[in-house]
């Protein structure tokens, strides 16, 4: 980043509204993630497969759960929010691990990557069945 | 037989130094002396040359910080029986550039902490005839513990986030601006806004905490901070639905 | 302050700035957990991409459900859900920190707000996963 003069002689000084909306899907993608993906986790990698969970035991079943449009809703809901945080502490872990030549460019490739995510999520889950 | 211990301080004299580099002394071993006598001891006795900030001794100045084995303490306030055998390694406050021996650079520091403008704005003043500006205790709560912090930057010497990208703004300014922000004969909120929500303010934090781990004073800028940010949003959230044509109060 | 004495305190002086280096966070113990709670999100959106692509199978017809056998499979999904829950703690514990919920003059323990989370988070993974197995076995 910039030198720029002392910060209390700066002019240019002014609220970053990008950096609030990231901040703000960030909080609330890390709260609900936090809560909802640990237990589709446990239910559909680690149940499923020992048997104790069905509807992804063969096509017709997860067509079946698939099919439900709470399900599609619930399921992308929970990719949006998870790739978004993600994509936030990215940037950040990248920066901090060196990555500070360009910032513009670091931002772009997180945050494009999660609305790409998002965008493939929300096709796959609502194409299918 | 007078006890002794290793104390090994990194010294830099602009003039005559390229960098720094690191001189040991044998300073007597009390079981009363904090750090910061350890140095003036040096200074007393063995090398008159050691230049360093200190003045109150007793922890509330914030003058004295200083790397010690490699973490930003209160020398006033570190006391030597915990490095008895261990040996002391002294050195300036990371993240702030070097003036000489362990003094550093604090402009930085200083003008960030006047950005945020850490006095209390009123658009009007109340009359002198109107009396004190009353106060609950609950009140006085929201903000009192943001307000004791002493300046003495031990956060900034422990926040990566101000190692890698100096234009932070910073959490002891953050939670600085925070304490005025929440008192409530204050009314600038807006005001310091612009700062603290700038791309350099309070988005550069990403919370690794270090910063309150360090503080002597128990401020927790990180709280302080983590808070702002979802004030801030907030309150953008509500302008937005509330008054989306303009900014009146 | 007088001419002479304005430029002897203002005159530059080479000061040194030591780098922090790409390595900081080895340094200490509480920098490397920072990194490991922010390194959780890579096992979290590991997962879900595994999840997307069985659902392209399926809609591909390619569809093959991973069963007991699948070892290497079970095991991915324990490793990100130790590291979906090392976030999901660390996160739900910063709520308290955070969330300030107004009562008259005061705010709600940070106690409660966290109580209040993590009483979310259990009680979504017992309803949740109880709604989730009954799915599997309602007859098609």
């Amino acid at each position: 980043m910039a030198a720029h003069e002392p910060w209390h002689t700066r002019a240019d000084l002014k609220p970053s509204y990008g950096h609030s909306f990231w901040w703000f899907m960030f909080g609330n993608g890390g709260g609900i993630a936090a809560v909802f993906l640990p237990v589709v986790i446990l239910v559909a990698g680690v149940l499923g497969p020992l048997g104790v969970m069905n509807w992804m035991e063969d096509s017709r079943h997860f067509a079946w759960t698939l099919g439900n449009p709470l399900v599609k809703l619930f399921l992308f809901v929970l990719c949006l929010l998870t790739f978004v945080h993600a994509a936030h502490r990215l940037r950040y872990m990248l920066f901090d691990l060196g990555l500070r030549g360009s910032v513009v460019v670091l931002e772009w490739a997180c945050y494009g990557g999660a609305v790409v995510g998002t965008v493939v999520a929300a096709v796959l889950l609502f194409t299918t069945p | 037989m007078p006890e002794f211990v290793d104390v090994t301080v990194q010294r830099y004299n602009p003039e005559t130094d390229d960098k720094p580099r690191f001189q040991t002394y044998q300073v007597p071993y009390r079981e009363d002396w904090v750090v910061l006598d350890a140095i003036l001891y040096i200074k007393d006795r063995l090398d008159a040359t050691l230049s360093f900030r200190w003045s109150c001794r007793m922890g509330i100045c914030g003058s004295c910080g200083m790397n010690v084995n490699g973490y930003p303490k209160l020398t006033c306030s570190t006391h030597l029986r915990d490095y008895r055998t261990k040996g002391l390694r002294i050195e300036p406050l990371s993240n702030f550039p070097v003036i000489r021996d362990l003094v550093v650079d604090i402009d930085d520091f200083m003008a960030k902490l006047k950005s945020v403008k850490p006095w209390i704005i009123r658009e009007l003043e109340q009359p002198l005839g109107a009396g004190e500006y009353l106060q609950s205790t609950n009140q006085v709560n929201h903000y009192a513990q943001f307000s004791g912090c002493i300046n003495c930057m031990l956060c900034y010497a422990a926040c990566p986030v101000y190692g890698m990208e100096n234009e932070f703004l910073g959490p002891a300014a953050i939670a600085l601006a925070r304490r005025y922000n929440l008192d409530s004969r204050d009314e600038g909120s807006e005001e310091r806004v612009k700062v603290l929500a700038a791309s350099e303010g309070i988005w550069e934090c990403s919370f690794v905490g270090e910063c309150s781990a360090a503080c002597p004073k128990g401020v927790d800028p990180a709280k302080a901070i983590q808070q702002t940010k979802f004030d801030t949003v907030n309150g953008f959230v509500m302008g937005a639905m509330l008054m989306p044509f303009g900014n009146r109060r | 302050m007088s001419d002479v004495a304005e430029e002897s305190v203002h005159r530059p002086v080479r000061t040194y700035r030591r780098p922090l280096g790409n390595d900081w966070w080895l340094r200490r113990r509480s920098y490397f957990l920072y990194m490991v709670r922010e390194s959780t999100v890579i096992f979290m959106v590991a997962w879900l991409v595994w999840f997307l692509y069985q659902v392209a199978a399926l809609k591909f017809g390619r569809y093959e459900a991973p069963t007991t056998d699948d070892y290497a499979f079970i095991a991915f999904s324990v490793v990100c859900l130790f590291f979906t829950l090392w976030h999901a703690v660390t996160f739900l514990n910063l709520s308290g920190l955070i969330l300030r919920v107004p009562i008259g003059d005061r705010f709600l323990p940070a106690v409660a707000v966290k109580g209040a989370a993590f009483g979310g988070l259990l009680f979504v993974t017992v309803v949740g996963g109880a709604i989730m197995i009954y799915l599997g076995y309602v007859k098609l």
